[in-house]
């Protein structure tokens, strides 16, 4: 009864790999479901993962402070010089925002939505090398739905791309299925900025127009021209410009804000779509 | 019926093993590694258990090594279910065959065998992921596959041996089973 013959081994085997190979090509399209067994596999790893992860991260948070206090008074210098610029900068916005809101009524503009954000910790990153995906531990019980934008202070980081009861899973800028209309601040000339891997910390940028107005340290701010996320959400800022060999068509690299390889708490905004205006 | 449980036995603490080493190898990968990449890149802790599996219990534990690790990988993740099933399958079924064929009893041969089954691995990943249209230049297979090879051969020592310690304890096991059963045949 348990002796399998050879042919029957094969068999089993070869229909593993069909099974595998439809699976594939039926979950590559954009799904708007979990499977069940996902969901399952995803919130029963998720705690062991949160603790393996807070582990590593003290362990190398320790590190870095023992390595950070050498510094520590050469840095402390160097922010307080900062810190002065910042408040004559916070000074001149303060301005700005007055003035922006008083042309804002002049014009008739629908105010500017102030977003809800959720914020939660991150889990845990993919497995892979080829992907750059990560789970956070906030889900549809915390009004998590898919598509909503993840941001941190320093910028766009990406969307919700699976979500379950208690977690949800974030495809990064930089993953290399994830495409973002983005512009240019100062031109305004717009393009899509897409993610090359998790093995390249840049994005690259393909401009709509090859006559792009566009220089290194420009920065980049979502277009909200895509229905994700909203216009005005800082992306990153220019590294380099290059033309393909046929002189068609305008790129440039981007240095995102946000540095992927430290994310360790996210904002989820919940109210992205609602009453946004447009670019 | 005793051969039936001794087998059922043996399958069941044997398999229970391999996902011990799944689980652990998907913590350590998803929670741990991405803290110590190198280059943005991170070992492939489930491909090294894969292959070591694969080396000493042949090709058809190879299959459900690969198949189980690259399933449990593909679902903790995975917008293609099965990407990683399938690569991982094939180069666990892969190993297992040329297994037989090489000496397996010094700790350089499985780590050289890491370094290949894992770039081959990646470079199945990035055929699948070519005919699924995802972009990904060719150039990816050197830039990924060979620092994530590189990578994981320094895991390949600590795991195969300690694989190596209960695949040896479980022959042993068996050959108490089988002498003792013998040696009572002999009695009667």
């Amino acid at each position: 009864m348990l002796h399998l013959g050879r042919y029957r081994k094969f068999l089993a085997a070869l229909v593993t790999l069909v099974v595998l190979v439809t699976l594939m090509s039926v979950t590559a399209r954009e799904r708007e479901t979990v499977l069940l067994v996902e969901k399952a596999v995803i919130e029963a790893l998720a705690p062991v993962q949160a603790w393996f992860g807070g582990l590593t991260v003290g362990i190398r948070g320790t590190v870095a402070d023992l390595e950070a206090i050498r510094h520590l008074r050469e840095e402390n210098e160097t922010l307080r010089v900062r810190a002065d610029a910042y408040d004559t900068t916070v000074h001149r916005l303060k301005e700005l925002e007055i003035e922006n809101e008083r042309l804002r009524t002049l014009l008739g503009f629908t105010q500017a939505v102030e977003y809800q954000y959720v914020v939660a910790d991150v889990v845990s990153r993919n497995a892979d090398n080829w992907f750059s995906r990560i789970t956070i531990n906030r889900g549809s019980s915390d009004g998590i739905a898919k598509n909503m934008p993840v941001v941190t202070s320093q910028g766009l980081v990406g969307r919700i791309s699976e979500v379950s009861a208690n977690i949800s899973v974030v495809q990064l800028l930089t993953d290399r299925a994830s495409g973002t209309g983005a512009l240019v601040q100062a031109s305004r000339d717009g393009g899509i900025a897409s993610g090359q891997g998790s093995q390249s910390p840049l994005l690259s940028m393909m401009f709509f127009e090859r006559t792009a107005e566009v220089a290194p340290e420009d920065a980049v701010v979502t277009s909200g021209f895509g229905e994700i996320f909203p216009p005005g959400l800082f992306v990153g800022r220019v590294v380099d410009i290059s033309k393909d060999s046929y002189g068609l068509l305008k790129y440039a690299r981007i240095k995102p804000g946000v540095d992927f390889g430290r994310l360790e708490e996210v904002l989820v905004i919940t109210n992205a779509t609602v009453g946004v205006d447009g670019p | 019926m005793n051969t039936l449980l001794e087998w059922l036995n043996r399958l069941s603490s044997r398999h229970a093993v391999l996902g011990f080493w799944i689980v652990g190898g998907l913590l350590f990968q998803t929670a741990v590694f991405p803290h110590l990449a190198v280059f943005g890149l991170k070992p492939d802790v489930l491909m090294v258990v894969v292959v070591c599996w694969a080396l000493l219990y042949g090709p058809a534990e190879g299959f459900v090594a690969g198949l189980a690790a690259g399933l449990v990988q593909d679902l903790t993740f995975g917008q293609y279910i099965g990407l990683f099933a399938l690569a991982k399958t094939l180069v666990g079924f892969g190993v297992g065959v040329v297994a037989g064929k090489i000496f397996r009893e010094t700790i350089w041969v499985p780590t050289a065998a890491v370094g290949v089954a894992v770039f081959a691995h990646e470079f199945v990943v990035w055929v699948c992921l070519r005919a699924l249209h995802v972009p990904a230049p060719a150039v990816n297979i050197i830039t990924v596959g060979l620092p994530v090879a590189v990578y994981s051969t320094l895991l390949a020592p600590l795991v195969y041996r300690q694989i190596f310690v209960h695949y040896i304890g479980e022959r042993a096991k068996e050959k108490d089973l089988t002498g003792g059963a013998s040696q009572a045949a002999g009695r009667r």
